[in-house]
């Protein structure tokens, strides 16, 4: 269990971030919870008894406006670190902005957990199989972060992929945190999302890609697609080669066999790298099948499986 | 200690609290203002056994800290019923037999809740995603699912809410789908399981457990614990006043670890302290100074010579070598026209009852020493327990609480030891409440069993010999492995007539962790390579696998592999049942898969595709295939190879109603509300006039434990002739009252008359004149035997039962290939269970039993390494959700034992016997690889089919 002394929860940002500046070392952000508190369990971060003790945590749900969505002037979406992953199934914005977030999300966790567990802290979490943080590099997210400095809040943006660097780490400098996700709005592409675990809910990806895909105004060509690889390495990445591939190309099947095979080689687990490859490469295919049926799109002679 | 302040409204009470920051809801629920509704399966969100409401949102509250929660409403299964009137959603779970041990059912209810309620129209697809969050181990989830689309029908006014309500009595009960009389506790959440518990001065236990496999106890250092305020005791095996062990066949298991460490988990020390967190913090303060010993993790590698040895007592490691044989088996051999070899590996499975072990221990006004824990055999650890403590066996009480779940692994004696020391020592009540991640790593699992089989044919499809042999890991201590090596033997070789057998079971001392009894107690494994077998041996005779089956299956009068001369075999109408009800396509097992004609049909579900909300773009069925397969199983009834017995007690009791007294243990089967069935028919009254006296070594009489499938067997034959001593007495006497002879009293549903007469009254009536006019109490005791004799030591000859059931189960398929991904969409389950007193409890029997073996088929795995474990939890030990489960469509069969007075059988176990066989199978119908290890995990299965496509040997099958 989690243990503390003190547990806080401010209500305004500045407050929240001026407590983090002074926290004892060791102390927690905490939102959702869902990934903290079965951490500090027996058999993963917790002691003999099962316990992790920390000195503060300080806990940003009741934070004023963190989980709000706003459509940026730049086109851009701002995602507060507040929000959770049911709203990309409910939120009539993020709907509309992210279609490839409602596959993800409705496949997170489960019911109850996605309405506490937030994108943001998905992220920082920087499990190598987190669901969230690939459609994010799909949408060409940045990490919003603040700190308290000088009597004053300070903002810096970091891309996602510079964001997230191994398992279980992050860009985050102590005083450092999330306040927002800044992304793409995808508005008019096709949305899809792969899984595999070891059953159908509540389970941690052994493998998942994320993919947006929008056709050109006549049907034959991709205009816009994008793709990113999770469970497959350290961290989370995007599939810059089936992008490269794919993209001004014709919508074939046979365009999209032969991108399915490239990403092969970035498959670096340290375990299960036979089966990973595999899935990769019909996850591939299913997920640009996928997004093009999203947006009414269904090629002819889905070819199935290896 | 830091503190604050939170306040809420639970349940529409407002409630200001000040607690330690540290609390969890749930904990501030359960402890602080005690909903114990409320529960913690495993503390990691996981389970969803915690479920509530606050604002409005159903949350893991144990993923809540309580802070979150100041100022919120939070609602608790307790909170539902207003005035005690359970919801419609309550009432269909009763209905429909949803819940069995219950653990989950406040959870599951509260699932349900949030479904309907956001949308009161939701369709199955979305209510079995809303509760894809909540495990169930006991009732496969179709009860579950069905009793939510019944109260969302009824509250939408669409089906009459009449439905809700008992079925009219009938006038016989055996036989009726009479409801749970244990229910209406579980799904109000009032029912108080052992974690539930608490008492004045009462104290919090804590366990220090070994962190090496294997390991010489140099000194072990509680002072400092000792001396931590608010420490009351610290426990070691000094501190055990008897004769220290425990075990079933051989007790060779200290109650905490005695001169050495033989696993990781054992326990080693116990604290009681005044509160949790300082039991922990005392935990954290003693210091075992350890010595490594060398270890064993492999069986095979433990029989060798110069291996480490675990016990003294064992010098070879080896628990027990069960060997069978009958005829020639060399000879047969060599005039066979096929010969069929393969190896085949089972696993490690958890038991993962949602219920986390508990206890409380206390000295009762008379000092003797009681624990309350949901133990499925308290007659043995009392025995046990009596002879640890160094007392007179009566001043030693066992108390059963409400089990949430047992499978066997309440059956193993593992820390009532510890907690009855401690109240000795401390004069105070004390309780223990394992985490899931103690649950998982002390105790039993499943024996993983190495069987290597070779079987001779003729090429008409006759077996003709089998030579089998099994290595099993029993782990550091013995527990059930001797009898689950025995039940591995006898059943191995299938319900087939083998001329030549031959098998050898084989129970192993590792430093693993224990293994011990779960559901089946070894025939699983055993049977689960025969069955598999025997489609390799079909596909290369040629032979239908029901054809194959059919040739060699016992008939009655056959003679099994102990010799034994059977009566009534059920196996070729079981075989039939679910031939027919699956509508089976017949053809020999050669991957028919991709051309089959009977797949699809009504009563298979669809394949899982999430999003039942948001459902648009869906792709069609590329890479993904189906198959069919199919498997028989048989099992004896009752304890194995021993005589068996169960009493009781009956009173006829005022108002026409009755007490049972019996030492029954019901572990969700639903085996009170058969007692209740059967006391019903026996006396003449109804099931809900009928009060079961809880299972209690000093007030109820010996009915022993919940396993081998006996208790419908033993315990309601019990009752049943103690219900007929009890209706000598009261039929005697109101006979004379009315002159008639007492053979012409009939009695139903609460009227009794004399056939040919008039005379006709109440049964409440009638209990008065036998009391007040008659001067006599009827009561009545019964006690049944089932006469099993033991094997002979050298050719494992005997009569280990005098009832067996055979059982039959296809599998329906889909495999992804890109992924590997095995969705079971149907399973046809026909099972014969002598008679069936409650239908509906039998359907939940086999609709839980062929989930479990689901899971063991495809996903479970206890994972450990040089005895460490990685599946510590439920993230990592998977089980099946609502969504991985298939339609259960199940065939009662009954074939009546003429030995028993009620003619009823049993099908707790033998459900789970074909249901992994019959989805491996069906695995190699629809893509033709052939996985002989389980689990057959979606990487498994890839890697098959990649050594299939590359034309390799394939790494996990071979023909």
């Amino acid at each position: 269990m989690l243990t503390c002394d003190t547990y806080l929860m401010p209500e305004g940002l500045n407050e929240a971030l001026r407590l983090w500046a002074e926290a004892a070392p060791g102390s927690r952000l905490l939102a959702g919870g869902t990934d903290t508190l079965p951490w500090a369990r027996q058999g993963r971060a917790g002691d003999a008894t099962g316990d992790v003790h920390v000195d503060t945590v300080i806990d940003l749900t009741r934070v004023a406006g963190l989980d709000v969505v706003e459509e940026l002037p730049n086109g851009r979406l701002r995602i507060g670190a507040g929000v959770v992953l049911q709203r990309f199934l409910e939120d009539p914005l993020l709907r509309a902005h992210l279609p490839h977030m409602k596959p993800c999300a409705v496949w997170f966790a489960d019911d109850q957990i996605r309405r506490q567990a937030t994108l943001a802290g998905n992220i920082v979490n920087a499990s190598p199989a987190a669901d969230g943080t690939p459609p994010m590099l799909v949408a060409n997210a940045e990490v919003e972060l603040s700190r308290w400095s000088g009597g004053a809040r300070s903002l810096r943006h970091v891309a996602l992929g510079d964001f997230v660097l191994g398992p279980g780490r992050t860009a985050l400098e102590p005083g450092d945190m999330v306040t927002a996700i800044v992304c793409d709005s995808l508005a008019g592409y096709g949305g899809a999302f792969e899984k595999v675990g070891q059953r159908r809910s509540l389970v941690i990806s052994t493998v998942c890609v994320s993919c947006c895909a929008k056709p050109d105004p006549d049907g034959t060509r991709f205009a816009d697609l994008r793709m990113a690889l999770g469970g497959i390495g350290p961290v989370p990445v995007r599939a810059t080669e089936v992008e490269a591939a794919l993209n001004g190309g014709p919508l074939t099947l046979d365009a999209i066999e032969a991108a399915a095979r490239m990403p092969l080689d970035r498959v670096a687990s340290r375990t299960r790298r036979d089966y990973r490859r595999e899935v990769v490469e019909g996850f591939v295919r299913r997920v640009v099948l996928g997004a093009l049926a999203d947006q009414g799109l269904v090629l002819e002679g889905d070819p199935g499986d290896a | 200690m830091p503190e604050q302040i939170v306040a809420m409204t639970v349940n529409g009470r407002p409630i200001k609290r000040v607690v330690s920051p540290s609390l969890r809801l749930l904990d501030f629920l359960r402890e602080e203002i005690e909903f114990t509704g409320t529960k913690e399966g495993c503390g990691a969100g996981e389970c969803g056994t915690c479920s509530v409401f606050m604002n409005g949102k159903l949350i893991k509250s144990c993923l809540m800290p309580v802070a979150k929660a100041h100022g919120a409403t939070v609602e608790t299964v307790e909170g539902l019923a207003e005035n005690g009137v359970p919801t419609p959603i309550q009432k269909a779970f009763h209905k429909v037999g949803a819940s069995q041990c219950g653990f989950c059912i406040p959870g599951m209810v509260m699932a349900a809740t949030a479904a309907l309620r956001d949308n009161p129209r939701a369709e199955q697809d979305e209510i079995k995603e809303r509760l894809g969050g909540n495990i169930c181990r006991c009732t496969g989830y179709q009860k579950i699912v069905e009793a939510v689309e019944l109260a969302r029908d009824v509250m939408n006014g669409t089906r009459p809410a009449a439905l809700l309500d008992e079925d009219d009595p009938t006038e016989r009960h055996m036989g009726a789908n009479t409801r749970r009389i244990d229910a209406p506790g579980k799904v109000s959440g009032a029912l108080r399981y052992a974690a539930d518990l608490t008492m004045p001065h009462m104290l919090h236990m804590q366990v220090l457990r070994s962190d090496r496999p294997h390991a010489r106890i140099v000194h072990i250092g509680t002072s400092a614990a000792e001396a931590l305020p608010g420490v009351a005791g610290v426990i070691t095996a000094a501190d055990v006043p008897g004769t220290d062990g425990f075990g079933v066949f051989v007790h060779d298991q200290p109650v905490m670890a005695r001169g050495k460490v033989r696993y990781v988990g054992e326990a080693v020390a116990a604290v009681a302290a005044e509160d949790l967190e300082t039991a922990k913090r005392a935990v954290r303060l003693i210091r075992v100074v350890y010595e490594d010993l060398p270890a064993v993790f492999d069986p095979e590698a433990a029989l060798r010579e110069g291996a480490p040895v675990v016990h003294d007592h064992a010098p070879d490691n080896l628990i027990k070598h069960i060997p069978i044989f009958k005829g020639d088996v060399d000879a047969a051999f060599a005039k066979a026209d096929v010969i069929v070899a393969n190896t085949y590996e089972t696993q490690p499975v958890e038991h993962a009852y949602l219920e986390p072990e508990a206890g409380l221990a206390y000295l009762d006004a008379d000092g003797v020493v009681t624990v309350v824990s949901p133990s499925q055999n308290i007659t043995h650890h009392r025995h046990m327990l009596a002879d640890i403590l160094d007392l007179p066996i009566n001043r030693v009480r066992m108390i059963m609480s409400p089990v949430g779940g047992g499978f066997g692994g309440k059956e193993d004696m593992i820390y009532q030891g510890m907690l009855a020391i401690m109240t000795l020592r401390t004069r105070r009540p004390v309780r223990l409440v394992f985490t899931r991640e103690d649950s998982i790593t002390s105790t039993a699992k499943r024996h993983p069993a190495r069987i290597s089989y070779r079987m001779g044919l003729m090429s008409d499809g006759r077996i003709v010999a089998s030579r089998i042999k099994a290595v099993s890991d029993g782990g550091a201590y013995g527990m059930s492995t001797e009898g689950v090596m025995r039940k591995m033997a006898i059943l191995g070789p299938g319900p087939y007539a083998i001329p030549n057998v031959r098998i050898d079971t084989y129970g192993v001392y590792t430093n693993n962790t224990p293994s011990g009894a779960f559901r089946t107690f070894g025939a699983m494994q055993s049977e689960f390579a025969t069955e598999t077998h025997l489609d390799l041996c079909a596909k290369r005779l040629g032979l239908d696998p029901f054809e194959i089956r059919r040739i060699n299956g016992f008939v009655d009068g056959a003679e099994t592999h102990t010799r034994q001369t059977l009566g009534s075999v059920s196996l070729g109408r079981v075989l039939a049942a679910a031939r027919d009800a699956s509508n089976w396509e017949p053809g020999p097992p050669d991957v028919r898969g991709p051309r089959r004609r009977d797949l699809g049909r009504p009563d298979t579900r669809a394949p899982c595709t999430l999003g039942a909300r948001d459902r648009r773009g869906i792709l069609g069925a590329s890479g993904r295939v189906r198959g069919r397969g199919m498997a028989a199983s048989w099992y004896g009834i009752a304890r194995t190879a021993t005589t068996d017995r169960a009493g009781a007690w009956v009173e006829i009791d005022d108002g026409g109603t009755a007490k049972v007294l019996t030492g029954v243990t019901e572990i969700g089967e639903g085996i009170l509300t058969v007692l209740a069935q059967v006391t019903a028919d026996e006396l003449g009254i109804r099931p809900a006039d009928v009060t079961i006296g809880d299972n209690d070594t000093a007030r109820s009489p010996e009915a022993a434990h919940a396993g081998a499938t006996r208790q419908t067997y033993m315990i309601a034959n019990a009752v049943a002739l103690a219900c007929r001593d009890a209706r000598r007495r009261f039929d005697a006497e109101i006979a004379a009252c009315w002159e008639v002879d007492p053979s012409q009293i009939e009695a139903v549903n609460g009227q009794i008359w004399a056939r040919e007469t008039n005379h006709r009254m109440s049964m409440a009536e009638a209990v008065q004149v036998c009391k007040a006019k008659r001067g006599v109490v009827p009561v009545g005791s019964g006690s049944y035997t089932a006469p099993h004799g033991g094997l002979d030591p050298v050719t494992g000859a005997g009569t280990p039962w005098q009832a067996y059931v055979y059982g039959c189960q296809v599998a329906e398929v889909e495999v992804d290939t890109v992924t590997g991904e095995v969705q079971v969409l149907g399973i046809w389950a026909a099972h014969d269970v002598g008679r069936a007193i409650n239908p509906r409890g039998i359907e939940g029997q086999i609709e839980g039993g062929v989930v479990q073996g689901l899971g063991q088929a495809l996903m479970e795995d206890y994972k450990l390494s040089d005895g460490h474990t990685s599946t510590h939890g439920f993230a990592k030990y998977i089980l099946p959700t609502v969504l991985d489960v298939p339609r259960v469509t199940s065939v009662i069969v009954e074939d009546p034992d003429p030995l028993s007075p009620l003619g009823a059988k049993g099908i707790g176990e033998p459900a789970l016997l074909p249901t992994a066989p019959a989805i491996i199978n069906a695995i190699y119908d629809a893509v033709g690889v052939r996985i002989t290890s389980l689990p057959a995990t979606p990487e498994k299965i890839r890697a098959a089919l990649r050594a299939k496509k590359n034309d390799t040997q394939p790494c996990n099958a071979a023909e």
